[in-house]
């Protein structure tokens, strides 16, 4: 387990990475050069907490070493773990993980979708694509963490759905990615992840 | 939000004897569950259990969600691509084929029974409005017996299943409605407390087998020779109903004079039965009328398929058990599919572009697919098929493949078949489209309406035909003939006639989103007596068939086919929970079988030194796999069964020619129960 000197994010580094990951999984970063990628690892260099952590620092540094062949391989790989045609090898879907039989837009996407209208939120063409999509979740965060009143509500969701799931998801693509790039998106993800538990079961009164 | 489900109406279309009508549960825009239909009369509310997992099948994680294009193919690279894209690929490469071989025949279409809703023409209908084009023909699940009951009767027609429970004695010859149609069950068990018996005659002992009074094990294909020795029992003893014979068929004298000359030692050798089994089947048929046969489709993919269909017919003729209530030869209808078929014919304007079609025989596709040269193939499209799972010569059409420019798949599951596809489009379930769907089997026809949108990117078959119809001829003016402006409703209402309307006593198709309709055919195959076939009588000596080179009788004994290089006969029944290679993937059904196996006599296996589930290598003229043993003391010492839903079987599979099927579906059907194999313990 990495051994943490500092355990706190700012609310600034938070959203960026919840971002990050967001856009990701949106698929908005496929077409990203190696500078690009470098300019990411420098980024993420000045979140100090990263940096020191085992995962996290593999992350960066795979981010700053991105070469050409690895672009080139980058998005058959990401289709290959996410997207399809073949089987996901590790799947986006957060049913996928709490489904017994891994069906999606089951009770457990629907549980997903309450949480949205709840806020007020409703995923585009709904009943089209499936709520419980790792995009949507981390959009969802991201909404929740840029306003303070909603902390609890941020804290609910995190620890009944996105705490639950994503750990399985990383350990998936740990297990098969063929790709520098998506394993160092699920080595960031998963020390984040590790980093958000810290802050939310911590028991910080203000997670702001 | 809504609290309340929306309820609509769908039907299975797959390719089974029930086309059960679903109603589908949906609550803000979620399918939450499916159920049977009671308006349906024949399925009466109830699905299988394939039906009852449909919610796994629309909403599975595996399902086919973008565009996706494949390069190099084969190479499991996937790209995926928007539908503007996919459309703009597909319309280049048919264009630039058109330009360099100054014709569309080097465009192939694949299609079989994946989907068997009307709507699911619309592929065809777009190649057809392309001009010549090339074109898979042919079936591989029912020619020769099309063929047979077409050559006897004229026409195909089925009874109502409640005819039945008029029957006295039930003979399921070669057909295990245990497993493969569940609806049947409650008629046949109903004529059973009616006082019914029911007698199995199958290679296999079946779940169904188990069930009836009296069950038969014939050796595979021997079911014309069991007739045979049956007729001829019937002839020496007296048994058969003259008065009907002298009625309502032609050629008795010319079929008597035949069978007279077989030799009854010889049947019973062929078909494997003592005389008193035969005595008692005589005089089930004779004594205890009236008799309904219910013929299975396995019978008929052997060499001598067709003439098993016809031997089963004119024994049922003899014995006056046609068109009377409770009797019948069953083995499939069409009588029903009353469709104008509008959908297949959007022929091009252009006179010297004139429809037609290349026909590449789908039994014989690798081989087909090499010959023709002029010009060659090159682009494919499969659609409603998993080609490389359920075809022969498997290797040949891998290699055949490779000589392709673009192939095309529109499937709902990534399969064996897409991996060796350059373009993977997602299609839509039933749950997603319209669709009007008819069975073979009934005579109910059900609308199918959509529930949810289209999951994903998925899109419908017709929707898919309706975009590249536009594009093409964005090219080139009149390029494509298929309509691109017609909604689905519209082509879901330009299948209907007055008299299609008058026999299902509606008068517009949107009554069929109240419930699916009988349509007002018969209740009994034939009751009127009134048989198609050129003398207006059943031919028992068909000259048609003599015509085409086949013997005027259906009777006969079978040839010498045996091979004592390999000796043992590898059946290719289906299995209850998934049809061919369709519902692999669901979770629950994984369970029960998680791999592929092949089923042999203990015995056998005990002479050969094979242990249970010892991996074990079967042996074909063709090829050779190795596959774990399995025992069931169901099957006889020389013969195997395997469940074709996997890719492995088709190693050992060539095309066999059955004798029919030429006639009714233009391409004789492929024996593929006739596989000869030898078996040895793996070292």
């Amino acid at each position: 387990m990495t051994k943490l000197t500092v355990i706190h994010m700012d609310q600034g580094d938070r959203l960026l990475l919840y971002q990050l990951f967001w856009h990701y999984y949106r698929g908005d970063l496929m077409k990203l050069t190696t500078i690009d990628w470098a300019n990411l690892a420098e980024l993420l260099r000045t979140m100090t907490v990263l940096c020191e952590s085992e995962f996290g620092n593999q992350a960066i540094t795979k981010f700053d070493e991105v070469s050409e062949e690895t672009l080139e391989s980058f998005v058959f790989d990401y289709n290959r773990l996410f997207v399809g045609p073949n089987r996901l090898h590790a799947s986006p879907y957060e049913s996928t993980y709490s489904n017994f039989e891994g069906t999606i837009m089951q009770q457990e996407t629907i549980k997903v979708r309450n949480f949205y209208h709840y806020e007020g939120l409703q995923v585009a063409d709904e009943g089209q694509y499936p709520d419980d999509h790792i995009q949507y979740e981390l959009e969802f965060i991201c909404y929740l963490l840029n306003q303070n009143e909603k902390g609890p509500d941020l804290k609910l969701f995190l620890e009944n759905h996105f705490f639950k799931w994503v750990d399985k998801h990383c350990e998936r693509i740990e297990e098969h990615s063929q790709n520098q790039l998506t394993l160092a998106f699920a080595y960031l993800l998963k020390e984040f992840l590790q980093l958000e538990k810290i802050i939310i079961e911590g028991g910080e009164p203000n997670v702001n | 939000m809504d609290q309340t489900y929306s309820i609509t109406r769908h039907v299975c279309p797959r390719n089974c004897y029930s086309t059960c009508s679903i109603l589908g549960y949906t609550k803000n825009g979620h399918l939450q569950k499916v159920t049977g239909d009671h308006k349906h009369g024949y399925t009466k509310g109830l699905l299988c259990a394939k039906g009852y997992n449909y919610i796994n099948n629309v909403y599975h994680p595996d399902r086919l969600k973008y565009p996706m294009r494949q390069y190099p193919r084969g190479s499991g690279q996937w790209q995926r691509i928007s539908w503007t894209e996919a459309i703009d690929i597909i319309a280049g490469k048919i264009i630039e084929l058109n330009h360099r071989y100054e014709s569309n025949l080097s465009l192939a279409l694949n299609k079989y029974s994946g989907n068997m809703g009307i709507l699911h023409h619309a592929m065809e209908g777009f190649f057809n409005g392309l001009g010549k084009t090339s074109r898979a023909v042919g079936n591989p699940c029912w020619s020769p017996g099309m063929d047979a009951v077409y050559y006897d009767y004229g026409e195909h027609q089925t009874s109502d299943m409640q005819d039945i429970l008029h029957s006295e004695t039930i003979i399921l010859w070669g057909i295990n409605p245990v497993w493969t149609s569940i609806h049947s069950l409650n008629y046949i068990y109903e004529a059973l407390r009616r006082g019914a018996k029911v007698i199995t005659i199958d290679p296999v002992y079946t779940e169904t087998a188990k069930k009836s009074d009296t069950y038969i094990q014939i050796k595979p294909g021997s079911d014309g020779a069991l007739a045979t020795a049956i007729a001829k029992y019937i002839l020496e003893h007296d048994l058969f109903d003259r008065e009907f014979i002298d009625q309502y068929t032609v050629g008795w004298e010319e079929l008597r004079d035949y069978i007279d000359q077989l030799s009854m030692e010889e049947a019973l050798n062929q078909c494997g039965q003592t005389i008193e089994a035969i005595q008692f089947l005589a005089e089930r048929l004779a004594k205890h009328r009236p008799v309904y046969i219910w013929m299975g489709f396995g019978m008929q993919r052997h060499r001598n398929g067709g003439q098993n269909i016809r031997a089963i017919n004119a024994l049922a003729a003899m014995t006056g058990n046609i068109g009377r209530q409770g009797s019948g030869a069953q083995f499939g209808q069409r009588a029903t599919w009353k469709f104008t078929y509008h959908i297949l014919n959007p022929f091009p304007d252009d006179k010297r572009n004139k429809a037609g079609v290349r026909p590449l025989d789908i039994n014989d596709f690798a081989n087909d697919l090499q010959k023709q040269q002029d010009p060659p193939v090159k682009f494919l499209w499969i659609t409603c098929r998993n080609l490389l799972t359920q075809s022969a010569n498997v290797e040949e059409l891998k290699k055949a493949l490779q000589t392709l420019e673009l192939i095309v798949t529109v499937e709902h599951f990534m399969t064996e078949t897409t991996q060796y596809s350059d373009l993977v489009l997602p299609a839509t379930t039933q749950f997603e489209e319209w669709d009007i769907v008819a069975s073979y089997w009934h005579h109910w026809i059900s609308i199918n309406q959509p529930a949810i949108e289209p999951y994903y990117e998925s899109k419908s078959e017709l929707e898919i035909a309706r975009l590249l119809s536009k594009k093409l001829n964005e090219y080139k003016d009149h390029f494509s003939a298929f309509p691109t402006d017609m909604e689905d409703e519209q082509f879901i209402e330009q299948e209907f006639t007055d008299e299609f309307y008058q026999a299902l006593h509606i008068k517009d198709w949107r009554e069929l989103l109240n419930g699916p309709r009988r349509v007002d055919v018969q209740k009994t195959a034939w009751g009127t007596m009134e048989f198609k076939t050129p003398s207006g009588k059943i031919e028992l000596f068909s000259k048609q068939a003599l015509d085409n080179q086949l013997s005027p009788f259906g009777m006969g004994l079978m040839e010498n086919g045996s091979n004592p290089l390999f000796p043992y006969i590898l059946l290719l029944n289906h299995e209850p929970f998934r049809i061919n290679s369709q519902f692999q993937n669901l979770t629950s059904f994984k369970k029960i079988s998680r791999e592929p196996c092949i089923y042999l006599h203990p015995l056998l296996a005990k002479e050969k030194g094979i242990q249970r589930y010892s991996m074990m290598k079967v042996v074909s003229e063709k090829g050779e796999i190795t596959i774990r043993a399995n025992f069931s003391t169901d099957l006889n010492q020389q013969t195997l069964v395997i469940f074709p839903n996997h890719p492995l079987v088709n190693k050992l599979i060539s095309f066999t020619a059955a004798d029919m099927g030429k006639v009714m579906t233009s391409g004789k059907g492929n024996a593929l129960n006739d596989l000869h194999v030898n078996i040895t313990k793996l070292c």
